[in-house]
């Protein structure tokens, strides 16, 4: 597979990016959703709003049609085959990403691009301190960890397999302990975990160092410990295939757990779209609505299956 | 972090692995719990951190023919345990997706079958590999699953055989779940072959002819209701030589679930076992002492383990509930972790330069504020310091005069009876909460929270958080010599670190996390700021009734202050009388304890706070700005004046919005 990715802090057009034929997005939720639906609807003809529920396990297309989950991916090739594709990753879910980019691979598209569009850098004080004014703030639910089929993996107590873990870090520390809380069968010792170094700005991976500090030391993750880039998918999909050929088949499994950011998601999307029998751990946070983000840097991805 | 106490740093039943022979202390409820005798099923429900996943591990096969396990006799084997916790998170899968529903059901019972009959297989090689003579791996080897073959006629001859194909049928099931539309359709097993594979069992294997098998299933509340509706019948069907158990949290199901304990029970006969309910206070206290010294005899002090009572042998256990020996215990551990008695935490004050003078400057701004002549030294007593810390707050009762109360100082200092000691007894009811408010603002903890049966309190009924506090003491002490004592300071700041940690875990508790998460910490600060009510006369609110709004408590709020009890954020009691006889909500709650140290706020279950259900909504579901609100107007209501950012915990809150 290979992957280029230009990024640009420009709104101007890039010459790479055509137009294309259908374009896919998610719930536009605030100032960057709404931006970047403006952009992908002047590049494609069709613009699909697609969302998928974790309770039913159907895919809702343009909020009206209902595909089951497991009858998407001949949906999809008999709609999109054979024409240029477009993914607007910054409103699309995680769940939304993994159906999406496992379809595409399957299918014989023409060309995929995706486009993803960082939160802009605020200065914040920098203060380390244990209570901060985000604790005072609602937060979203968070649905748990729940899986998505054709993704889920074999958690058995069985003593002759190995499960390897490996989670693609991001701030939010409660959503590696909710891991654990919830899945008892993770072994610590068997864990990996990928940092967003360098981050989207500098300074911030101080924030997930900081954050996921206390579950490292409480749930005893010795590691190893990784670094990719937080706006780099192929350095997430890159590393992961090094590490899936470095197990024995036979008797060692790998469960992937994005819950860090977008472009890291995005590499493990195509990660496991190439392997299929690795398994993925996901939380499905719900979203909250109009947090005000200026916008960042936006990046443009373009996939080729097949080299 | 010191090696040396490493024995300790493993509190999770989780981390302990599947062989907690070695591990495990029997719980002084244990002869009731009837293991061997029992035919009915049994639940057994607990919170977190009560000892319930190490029970049924202790009971499964691992454990119980674990190579560690020096002595096992014929009747040990007539019980056999199997541990089955369900993959919840794969059979959440198990619904919807185009198929019928009685699909669903055989593909769950496929894969219970699966999991069961692997797992007897795993029991019968534990047994081979254990010190029990009387079966060898060659015993097992030489069966013949003959009568499999009516189920599938695939179904290999030979012991590893057997093992690897339902491996791999396993494997199979997990390709098919995944891609229910794309792989060929499977043959369901039925749950009637574990019936068959136990009867071949004892049939060929006479040693195990008496044999039934326990099956123990963790965390039945996460399963879907089709799947627990399946459990439930075969619980109903549940007789020797099989019998379920189940395992759950206490509160994990709503009024409306169809599936809940009282459902099950219209229709089956079964025992509950509520492990919390079964230990008081004193036991509790007991009880997690043995578990902290058979860790640390294990491996570091060995003077802590006596060789006159076996904390692992059902033999002890009437002696371990002898007072004498409970008080020995108890002894030995207080030893470990001294407390402060309330003189020496007075005595913290006056010897120290700096927080005397703070005293002396905080009495003299009162005198001021109430145009005393009398001085601040006046006040001041080095031989009855423990008055003293009360001088501030009764300064701020308009009802007594500073005369007054400088003149039942000098009556209490020269041993006359007076209201600080006797009469209103101010000593007896203020002093914590005093000493609480003079520590609040500084930068040093308020060093209260140590001692034995301050971390006993603090814990409440949860082992888990227990070990966690003595692994955080240990591992801040400097401690290297001969003799096991933690000082208290590193208690104290023990307890606060440990307190941070569990506060963080809040936010991966359930759906609402993040939601609990906010509702504790706003709770948390509000309590804090009524224990800066400056004339302390209802000290040392930790707990909270509910009373009348403008409107009712929602539903939505009652649940999700269900929520808060399910994970023991809250603890709920009966509602106690209010000072005003104001009707209220049947239940109280308390924040839980182990995280008093975080907000600086006592330990103990002192004065009610009284929220409305309005304040409730708000803390429940306020935006910030009104959070904010609320915050002013009871910092205004209670007159608190110290402020806000002198405390370090808080002092990065920034209330003014960007």
């Amino acid at each position: 597979m290979k992957i280029l990715m230009t990024e640009e802090e420009l709104e101007e057009d890039i010459s790479r990016l055509n137009e294309v034929d259908v374009s896919f997005h998610g719930r536009d939720l605030d100032h960057r959703g709404a931006k970047s639906l403006d952009f992908i609807n002047e590049k494609s003809n069709t613009s699909i709003k697609i969302e998928y529920d974790v309770i039913d396990k159907v895919i809702i297309i343009n909020e009206k049609e209902t595909i089951i989950i497991d009858e998407f991916y001949d949906y999809f090739d008999n709609s999109f085959s054979g024409k240029s594709l477009l993914l607007e990753t910054t409103t699309l879910g995680l769940p939304e990403l993994l159906i999406l980019i496992r379809a595409a691979r399957n299918s014989s598209i023409k060309e995929l691009f995706m486009v993803y569009w960082e939160p802009y850098h605020y200065k914040r004080q920098g203060h380390e301190n244990i209570l901060n004014n985000r604790d005072f703030e609602l937060s979203g639910e968070v649905l748990g960890y729940k899986a998505i089929p054709g993704f889920a993996p074999l958690m058995l107590d069985d003593p002759d397999l190995t499960t390897q873990t490996i989670f693609c870090l991001g701030f939010e520390a409660s959503r590696l302990d909710r891991a654990f809380e919830e899945n008892q069968m993770i072994d610590p010792i068997n864990c990996s975990l990928i940092f967003g170094i360098p981050a989207f700005n500098p300074g911030w991976e101080m924030n997930s160092f900081a954050n996921n500090l206390r579950v490292i030391q409480e749930r005893k993750l010795l590691g190893p410990y990784y670094y990719c880039a937080a706006s780099n998918p192929l350095a997430t999909y890159s590393y992961l295939k090094k590490l899936k050929k470095s197990l024995t088949e036979s008797t060692e499994n790998m469960i992937v757990s994005p819950i860090g950011t977008k472009p890291a998601g995005i590499g493990v999307a195509l990660f496991v779209a190439e392997f299929q029998d690795v398994g993925i751990l996901y939380d499905h946070p719900v979203k909250e609505i109009g947090r005000s983000k200026e916008l960042g840097n936006r990046h443009i991805y373009e996939i080729n299956f097949d080299e | 972090m010191s090696d040396k106490f490493n024995a300790i740093t493993k509190n999770r039943a989780e981390e302990l692995g599947y062989d907690v022979w070695n591990d495990f202390v029997l719980p002084p409820y244990f002869d009731r719990l009837d293991i061997t005798e029992a035919r009915k099923p049994r639940i057994f429900i607990g919170g977190r951190g009560c000892g319930k996943t190490m029970l049924i591990r202790y009971l499964s096969h691992v454990s119980m023919f674990s190579k560690n396990r020096k002595r096992i006799t014929q009747e040990d084997t007539e019980n056999i345990g199997l541990y089955w916790r369900i993959d919840t998170h794969f059979a959440s899968m198990m619904e919807k997706r185009g198929l019928e529903d009685d699909i669903w059901s055989g593909a769950f019972t496929h894969f219970s079958t699966l999991q069961i009959s692997l797992e007897i297989l795993r029991s019968l090689q534990s047994i081979a590999d254990s010190t029990f003579e009387n079966l060898s791996k060659e015993d097992l080897e030489s069966l013949s699953f003959q009568e499999l073959l009516d189920f599938d006629t695939s179904f290999p001859q030979g012991f590893d055989m057997l093992v690897k194909d339902l491996k791999s049928r396993q494997r199979r099931f997990h390709l098919w779940l995944n891609n229910v539309r794309t792989q060929p359709i499977l043959t369901f097993l039925p749950k009637e072959l574990i019936y068959s594979l136990i009867e071949i069992i004892k049939e060929q294997i006479p040693v195990l002819n008496k044999t039934i098998f326990f099956i123990y299933l963790d965390e039945y509340e996460n399963l879907l209701d089709s799947q627990k509706h399946l459990v439930n019948t075969w619980l109903k069907h549940s007789e020797i030589p099989l019998i379920f158990n189940l395992a759950m949290k206490r509160n994990s199901f709503s009024d409306r679930d169809s599936v809940g304990i009282e459902q099950i029970s219209k229709i089956h006969d079964f025992r509950v076992h509520d492990l919390e309910l079964l230990i008081d206070e004193k036991s509790f206290s007991v009880f997690a002492s043995e578990i902290l010294f058979l860790r640390l005899g294990k491996q570091n002090y060995p003077s802590l383990l006596t060789s006159e009572v076996d904390f692992q042998s059902e033999n002890d256990l009437n002696k371990r509930g002898e007072s004498s020996y409970q008080n020995q215990i108890l002894s030995k551990v207080r030893d470990i972790f001294p407390t402060y008695s309330q003189l020496e935490l007075a005595n913290i004050v006056i010897n120290n330069k700096l927080l005397k003078k703070r005293l002396i400057d905080i009495i003299a701004l009162n005198l001021q504020y109430r145009h005393s002549e009398l001085s601040p030294l006046d006040f001041i007593s080095n031989e009855y310091p423990q008055y003293s810390i009360l001088v501030p707050a009764l300064l701020n009762r308009q009802k007594l005069s500073p005369e007054f109360i400088h003149g039942e100082l000098v009556k209490a200092t020269i041993g006359q009876s007076s209201d600080f000691s006797s009469g209103k007894m101010w000593y007896h009811n203020m002093f914590h909460g005093c000493y609480i408010m003079f520590f609040a603002p500084l930068n040093r903890i308020c060093p209260i929270y140590s001692g034995f049966d301050t971390y006993i309190r603090m814990a409440r009924g949860n082992l888990r958080h227990f070990l966690e506090l003595c692994h955080k003491s240990f591992s801040l002490s400097e401690n290297s010599n001969e003799y096991l004592v933690i000082d208290q300071d590193t208690q104290n700041e023990a307890a606060k670190q440990a307190a941070t940690s569990l506060l963080g875990e809040v936010k991966s508790f359930g759906i609402s996390g993040n939601n609990l998460y906010t509702f504790i910490v706003r709770l948390g600060y509000v309590m804090y700021l009524s224990h800066l009510k400056p004339a302390q006369s209802e000290p040392e609110m930790t707990h909270f009734g509910i009373i009348p709004g403008t409107k009712t408590l929602s539903r939505e709020n009652e649940e999700f202050l269900k929520e808060a009890v399910k994970w023991s954020v809250l603890f709920e009691v009966q509602s106690t009388k209010n000072k005003d006889n104001i009707e209220t909500e049947n239940f109280d709650y308390i924040l839980n304890p182990v995280y008093s140290s975080y907000f600086a706020i006592s330990h103990r279950k002192g004065r009610k706070l009284n929220l409305s259900t309005d304040q409730i909504d708000i803390l429940i579901n306020g935006d910030v700005r009104t959070y904010q609100a609320l915050y002013k107007q009871l910092q205004s209501q209670w007159m608190v004046k110290i402020s806000r950012q002198n405390n370090p915990t808080f002092s990065q809150l920034n209330f003014d919005l960007e």
